[in-house]
């Protein structure tokens, strides 16, 4: 028992010995480390204490300061081919023929370019620079200009690079706003909507209008505030008479058999909409000019656009028809939707 | 006697107040033209965008241009963002939700160090590029109320009011070129141009039920759905300096974004229908940040944000619509005022981030005439109309490899708003229309809708 007590003690000696020794050597290394600290935040730079960064990224790595790069084989290399270098330092006189210091140059030979043609600065050199404009930069449906880089024109930017037809061009270019074939247009393709100059074509311009004063809604409100809301509430009609109407009848027979009464949606007339002080229903008969909007969002060329306006009946509704009483939660959009998204 | 004028004035007053176009382009104005991007680096979102007066992160160049004036090494940094954007509806005691999730590349940016010299005051010479990219698709349905009908006698049939939505897709973008130099290691300056631009596919729409054909009718606001493709144009300064080596104060202007807005856009009974085409110019309002910091020490950095809208958005009077759009703005448009705090922690490579910020409602509390439960319509007051209060909680953690650093961070951002719908003027021809009919609602029906946020953002930056 009291040998193994002994033991023990021995063994926590050793233990917090080894703490210690870890632990000291581990403050020392943070020591080392922070003594030579080099700042990369500027936010944290001071100018009194701290080195700058002075382009680590093609320096050599292992200076002093920075954690010890392992991955870095440079020296290693460098030794090897140190000591190559060391091992073969005869092997110039070994294996040469002569004992010449000109090697094996023989001092009385010459060079003769039998293949002249080729050579620097003749015929076909840099001239193919020439052909190479085209294949490069220069190509016509490319990134860059027709005559931009082209070296029969110019050297680099020919003075007809960016200018008429390249692709920054306000007017012709991809980043223009309004004929622009790429960038600047919002419905797609070339020759679409903001494409190629079709922009004013494409629809009529016309200013939108105002949406209407308050003070049409306060009267309203007042009207509606003060009458009996069971009946009446929301129609929009203060002569109760309307509600009256048999409910049974044919609701077509019922729009047939109108006279001036109903207002239809196709209403030609400006004025009468003026006019109208009510907030009465108006009604449309014509089934063929809905058909004909929905006919006119479908052609619309871009595609990401058009998917929006595929089930135009559904409005602004994400997809298809939303029944007051589904509560969903977490509902994904389906595709094909129109604005209601479930 | 004057008394009573006066509430009548009163009265009159609040109730011009939404005498305006379309709600959803009062949005947008808001939403999209007039707030900056929330999309940045991951340290930049981790510290909720707080960090105008520490810098060294190009996506200062959002907030205060002088903070690339702090780089001393050159910088390249792409990040990721996944965004997971929620909206709940709360309308007569139902609710429905919508998850959007998009995934984009949020931020490209690099800036080049220029050391000037040893012996100048003027040390590093920066210039950096930034490119921040965010999607604004939203949509907020709201579950229909029976009570509110409309009786239809020519037609012999009721509608009932079975939903509404509002939606929109789009994004967008903003590039950036900013130059900062750093004088002498204590004053740091700054001067950025941004190149904006936004696309949007608005949407307005209602459902009613035809009670006599058992049908759904659709209906869209007049001069819905619309597009804008729009560019945009501004120009930001700020400073920097160190009070002490530890204290610092930054402050940044940023000028007014000039829009130019192409727009598409449907038009009912006008006496046809058609879709047309116009443009618009619009200047969203000029703003202010004042920041503050405090460096610790090498291992911790603080730093508070105060942002403030200084002028009201403003359409150039091309017709009635933007002298209304003007009008409602003035009448109701509150300045930005937004808060954000930004702390970060170095452990040897590590990095821990955390942020908060506050942004206010962009409107005034108005009072509009606003159906209840039961389908009556009773004149209500509303705070956070359009548009609500916004909370961001943030935090982020990075490590930096010497040359590679790798960010990441999570936003949550949470705002409730009371989103009004249904309200058009039969006098000016700005009902809902349907292939049937108009509807002759002259009143607003409000849902609450609570967005809720989460945005994650991964970081991978290289230093040299």
């Amino acid at each position: 028992m009291r040998k193994n007590i002994q033991i023990n003690w021995n063994f926590k000696f050793a233990l917090r010995s080894l703490i210690l020794l870890s632990a000291s050597l581990m403050m020392t290394s943070c020591v080392m480390q922070t003594g030579a600290y080099t700042e990369t935040d500027g936010v944290y730079y001071n100018p009194n204490t701290d080195t700058l960064p002075q382009g680590y990224a093609t320096d050599d790595a292992n200076q002093v300061g920075d954690y010890y790069n392992y991955q870095d084989q440079s020296i290693i290399q460098k030794s090897n081919e140190n000591q190559s270098m060391k091992e073969n330092r005869y092997d110039s006189w070994n294996n040469n023929n002569t004992d010449s210091d000109w090697g094996n140059f023989a001092g009385t030979e010459t060079n003769y370019d039998i293949y002249s043609n080729y050579g620097f600065g003749n015929y076909f050199g840099m001239g193919y620079g020439g052909y190479g404009g085209y294949g490069g930069y220069g190509g016509y449906g490319g990134y860059g200009n027709y005559y931009g880089y082209n070296p029969y024109w110019s050297f680099g930017y020919s003075p007809f690079g960016y200018g008429s037809f390249g692709n920054y061009n306000p007017y012709y270019g991809y980043y223009g706003n309004y004929y622009g074939g790429g960038y600047g247009n919002y419905y797609g393709g070339y020759g679409s909507y903001y494409g190629r100059g079709n922009y004013y074509n494409a629809y009529n311009y016309k200013r939108s209008g105002e949406n209407g004063s308050g003070l049409n809604n306060r009267q309203s409100n007042n009207r509606y505030n003060n009458t009996n809301k069971n009946v009446i509430q929301n129609s929009g009609f203060r002569n109760g008479g309307y509600e009256n109407q048999n409910p049974v009848r044919n609701r077509n027979n019922t729009l047939n058999g109108q006279n001036g009464n109903v207002r239809y949606r196709n209403d030609n007339s400006p004025v009468q909409y003026r006019q109208r002080q009510q907030n009465q229903p108006r009604r449309s008969q014509s089934d063929q000019q809905i058909r004909t909007r929905n006919q006119e969002y479908q052609q619309r060329p871009e595609p990401s656009y058009q998917p929006r306006y595929n089930s135009s009946s559904d409005g602004g509704f994400r997809s298809g028809s939303n029944g007051g009483s589904s509560q969903s939660s977490g509902s994904n959009r389906s595709s094909g939707g129109g604005g209601f998204r479930r | 006697m004057i008394k009573n004028s006066l509430v009548i004035l009163t009265i009159a007053a609040s109730f011009s107040l939404l005498s305006a176009q379309d709600i959803s382009t009062i949005r947008n104005t808001v939403d999209v033209y007039s707030n900056n991007l929330n999309s940045g680096s991951a340290k930049f979102q981790g510290m909720a965008g707080s960090m105008g007066a520490l810098g060294g992160d190009v996506s200062t160049i959002n907030t205060n241009p002088a903070g690339i004036g702090v780089f001393i090494s050159s910088d390249i940094s792409g990040t990721l963002s996944i965004n997971n954007s929620k909206n709940t509806t709360n309308f007569n005691g139902k609710s429905l939700d919508y998850k959007i999730k998009n995934t984009d590349l949020g931020q490209t940016g690099g800036v080049a160090t220029l050391r000037v010299g040893d012996n100048s005051s003027w040390k590093f010479l920066n210039i950096a590029v930034n490119y921040s990219n965010q999607s604004i698709e939203d949509y907020s349905e709201t579950a229909g109320n029976s009570n509110i009908n409309f009786v239809i006698p020519s037609a012999t049939t009721t509608l009932q009011f079975n939903g509404h939505a509002y939606n929109r897709y789009g994004n967008t973008s903003k590039t950036s070129v900013a130059v900062g130099a750093n004088y002498n290691n204590n004053l740091y300056f700054g001067a950025a141009l941004h190149f904006k631009s936004a696309n949007i596919n608005q949407y307005d729409t209602a459902a009613f039920t035809d009670t006599f054909a058992n049908s759904t009718e659709i209906f869209n606001k007049q001069y819905t759905p619309f597009s804008e493709q729009s560019n945009g144009f501004a120009a930001s300064l700020g400073v920097i300096g160190k009070v002490s080596n530890e204290f610092r104060l930054g402050a940044s202007i940023e000028s007014p974004t000039f829009w130019d807005i192409t727009r598409v856009y449907s038009e009912y009974a006008n006496p046809t229908d058609g879709t047309y085409t116009e443009d618009r110019r619009l200047s969203s309002p000029l703003k202010a940040t004042v920041s503050a910091a405090f460096v610790g020490s090498k291992d911790f950095a603080i730093n508070v944000d105060y942002t403030l809208g200084l002028t009201k958005p403003k359409y150039k009077v091309y017709g009635g619509a933007e002298t209304e759009l003007n009008n409602y703005f003035d009448n109701n448009y509150k300045n930005l005022s937004e808060v954000k705090v930004g702390a970060e922690y170095r452990v040897m490579g590590f990095r821990l981030r955390g942020g908060y910020g506050f942004a206010s409602s962009p409107f005034n509390s108005q009072t509009i005439s606003a159906y209840q439960n039961d389908g009556s319509v009773s004149n209500r007051s509303f705070n956070n109309l359009v548009l609500g209060k916004k909370t961001t909680v943030a935090g982020g953690i990075g490590y930096d490899f010497g040359s590679i650093y790798l960010d990441a961070a999570y936003q949550n951002v949470q705002s409730t708003y009371n989103s009004p719908f249904l309200q058009g003027s039969t006098a000016n021809n700005s009902n809902y229309f349907s292939n049937n009919f108009v509807l002759p609602s002259s009143n607003y029906a409000v849902s609450a809708v609570k967005n809720n946020q989460n945005n994650i953002s991964l970081t991978v930056g290289y230093k040299f």
